[in-house]
């Protein structure tokens, strides 16, 4: 390492350029490996699998309710749905009817809901 | 600062700030952009807060996910870097904490047996050898003096740059500042009679 890696001007005084100068020196070789970014870039792509995978899970939960409360207010339609919904019964069929239409994948939504 | 630097780097922060914008919308490759473009002042710092180039590497990658993670919460008027470091020291500070008791444990047995003799007839010159003392004062500092002092001689931070990064006020930095200085100046006096003038021709 030599005088001209360091970054000049900023210090006049000895001891703040001696500091600077041994700090620059103790890193002067440090360098990221180069898979490091590659490594970076599997654990987003394994984070984002497991999030997916969650969110497909409550997808699930929320569509097995929401079968369940249609099952449930054909036979009784007093029945509320008051796991995640506190709106009346018609509001919740119409909830109902526009998750269908902005389902973004309708065959899993069907898989699920049959 | 020039008049064509300070433009040069407004300009890189509005390129930061699209590129964490992408980020915010899923893009992987700005954060590889984002990476590439600072991936070695965040190494570099993460280095020598913790001394360990394997520990170096975990907090780079996480850094980046939590740039990842928590791009929703940057403040865009904001420059990006201060925000990096920030990430950078914080992670730096609990990847040592963790690993303290047995670092330093290892290091004082390894440090014991580098350390070289002053009466060694290979010793290197005296001004390398005041740089190796004022290095193992910087390491003897505590990890808050210690930071701050990186931050600002190493990655040549300003106070308020300093001050956001570490999460204290601006005056708590300069008061670090100046212990840490006052610490070293007298580490050099201790070790070495006080003979910091000899130094001067060594990289001037």
């Amino acid at each position: 390492m030599t005088s001209h890696d360091v970054p000049e001007g900023r210090f006049t005084d000895l001891l703040d350029v001696m500091i600077q100068w041994v700090l620059h020196e103790s890193v002067a070789d440090a360098a990221p490996p180069p898979a490091t970014w590659e490594r970076i870039r599997e654990r987003l792509v394994k984070r984002a699998g497991v999030e997916r995978a969650g969110w497909w899970r409550e997808f699930r939960r929320a569509v097995g309710g929401t079968v369940l409360w249609l099952l449930e207010s054909f036979a009784s339609p007093s029945v509320g749905f008051d796991c995640c919904y506190d709106g009346a019964p018609g509001e919740m069929r119409e909830s109902y009817l526009w998750l269908l239409v902005y389902q973004c994948d309708l065959a899993t939504f069907r898989a699920q809901a049959v | 600062m020039t008049a064509e630097s300070r433009q040069g780097s407004a300009s890189v922060q509005r390129e930061d700030c699209l590129l964490v914008a992408r980020v915010r919308d899923g893009d992987i490759d700005a954060l590889g952009e984002l990476y590439e473009r600072h991936k070695a002042k965040v190494y570099r710092t993460a280095t020598a807060i913790t001394h360990d180039e394997r520990m170096a590497e975990d907090v780079l990658q996480e850094v980046f996910l939590r740039v990842n993670r928590y791009a929703d919460s940057f403040d865009e008027t904001q420059p990006f870097e201060p925000w990096l470091y920030r990430i950078t020291v914080n992670l730096s500070y609990s990847w040592i904490n963790k690993a303290k008791r047995w670092v330093n444990f290892f290091q004082d047995a390894v440090e014991r047996l580098k350390a070289p003799s002053r009466h060694d007839p290979e010793r290197v010159t005296e001004s390398r050898e005041q740089r190796e003392v004022l290095r193992r004062a910087i390491d003897r500092l505590s990890d808050s003096h210690r930071v701050v002092v990186i931050l600002f001689y190493l990655e040549g931070l300003s106070v308020s740059e300093v001050a956001y990064a570490v999460g204290v006020p601006e005056g708590t930095v300069k008061s670090r500042l100046h212990y840490a200085r006052e610490k070293l100046k007298e580490a050099i006096a201790e070790e070495q009679g006080g003979v910091l003038s000899e130094v001067v021709y060594d990289f001037t």
